[in-house]
């Protein structure tokens, strides 16, 4: 009982040094770097490395104060420029993701693009709106220039007992860019800030995090030139939502 | 009038699920002029950019995302088709 009110407090501080955290380095630090930048790029890049940098001590922060333990698997098999397609049990999936693949770009849902909190490090780190017209070259021109982008294909937070329903604009992306594709398999042992659940509501026991990069191959029928992109995005999505739903049951 | 639109309306409807059909295997028996689009017959924006492009060879002219802007059954497509075809004769 006496951990668990720990766990209660040391989450509420953890999500305290989020926001002071966020707010420092979105007003200050994001600031400086675009003073010492010359161009979009490199101020991008460099303001993806800080918040990288960031997550990466939080998440020892969190593991110090005993909230969650965490493992790794397969990191060194993700491609330069790779698409990276994950699940998206928890909140912390991005923070972690972030963390392990310093520049990486993403694609971000748009209302956080109206957000006071968000939309300055989202604009300061170069990330793609999901509402925007151009989104798909915007996601081609992105890995082009050899940057990881990481998709929730699954479009929210879901949990990892549902069964896998990925959206098909990953798959459109992937087929116009033939990027490599990467799946990010995450688990979460309790499950824990899903979707509707308060910071206070911790779960029974601290949550393990276990992250698997696999890479993932084209089936045949997706490299045909005779069959109709769209019909190619819809055999590609099962494939992708087959593979993740297999190693999700392995992982179980 | 009815009478005489009406093989016309016929005629594009059949092309437009050809087009499902093709595009997206979505199977005949499952189209009815009452399908919500989106919801029904699980097309995605990227799609619809698609279905545009096909459809474009029936009407011989672009369309402009606006024109199926309100687009949201089957039956509104067919409709939006009858009047772009009717503005261009």
């Amino acid at each position: 009982m006496i951990l668990r009110a720990w766990r209660v407090l040391a989450t509420g501080f953890s999500f305290a040094v989020f926001g002071v955290g966020g707010v420092l380095i979105a007003f200050f630090l994001a600031p400086l770097v675009s003073l010492i930048s010359f161009d979009k790029l490199s101020r991008q890049l460099r303001c993806r490395r800080i918040y990288s940098a960031s997550f990466r001590l939080y998440i020892l922060m969190m593991k110090a104060l005993g909230l969650l333990s965490y493992e790794v698997h397969g990191q060194d098999s993700i491609p330069k420029g790779a698409l990276i397609l994950a699940n998206h049990p928890s909140l912390l999936d991005v923070v972690f993701l972030f963390s392990l693949i310093p520049e990486a770009n993403c694609i971000v849902k748009g209302a956080l693009f109206g957000n006071l909190f968000t939309r300055w490090p989202i604009y300061a780190c170069g990330y793609l709106n999901n509402d925007s017209k151009t989104l798909v070259e915007e996601c081609i021109d992105s890995l082009a220039m050899d940057n990881e982008l990481i998709i929730f294909p699954q479009g929210t937070r879901t949990s990892q007992r549902e069964s896998v329903h990925f959206k098909r604009g990953a798959a459109n992306i992937a087929l116009a860019s033939n990027a490599r594709i990467c799946l990010a398999i995450i688990t979460c042992q309790p499950e824990t800030l899903r979707k509707r659940e308060h910071w206070y509501s911790v779960p029974p026991q601290p949550p393990h995090f276990t992250f698997r990069f696999h890479l993932f191959s084209y089936p045949n029928d997706c490299r045909s030139t005779d069959v109709p992109t769209s019909l190619k995005a819809r055999r590609l999505t099962r494939a992708l939502e087959n593979t993740v739903t297999h190693h999700l049951n392995l992982a179980d | 009038m009815e009478i005489i639109d009406l093989p016309d309306r016929d005629e594009i409807y059949t092309r437009l699920v050809d087009v499902l059909e093709e595009l997206f295997e979505i199977d005949r028996s499952e189209i009815t002029p009452e399908k919500n689009l989106y919801e029904d017959l699980d097309i995605d924006s990227i799609d619809a950019v698609d279905m545009m492009i096909k459809l474009k060879d029936l009407t011989g002219q672009r369309l402009e995302p606006d024109d199926f802007k309100s687009v949201r059954t089957v039956q509104d497509v067919v409709e939006s088709l009858e009047i772009l075809l009717k503005e261009a004769s």
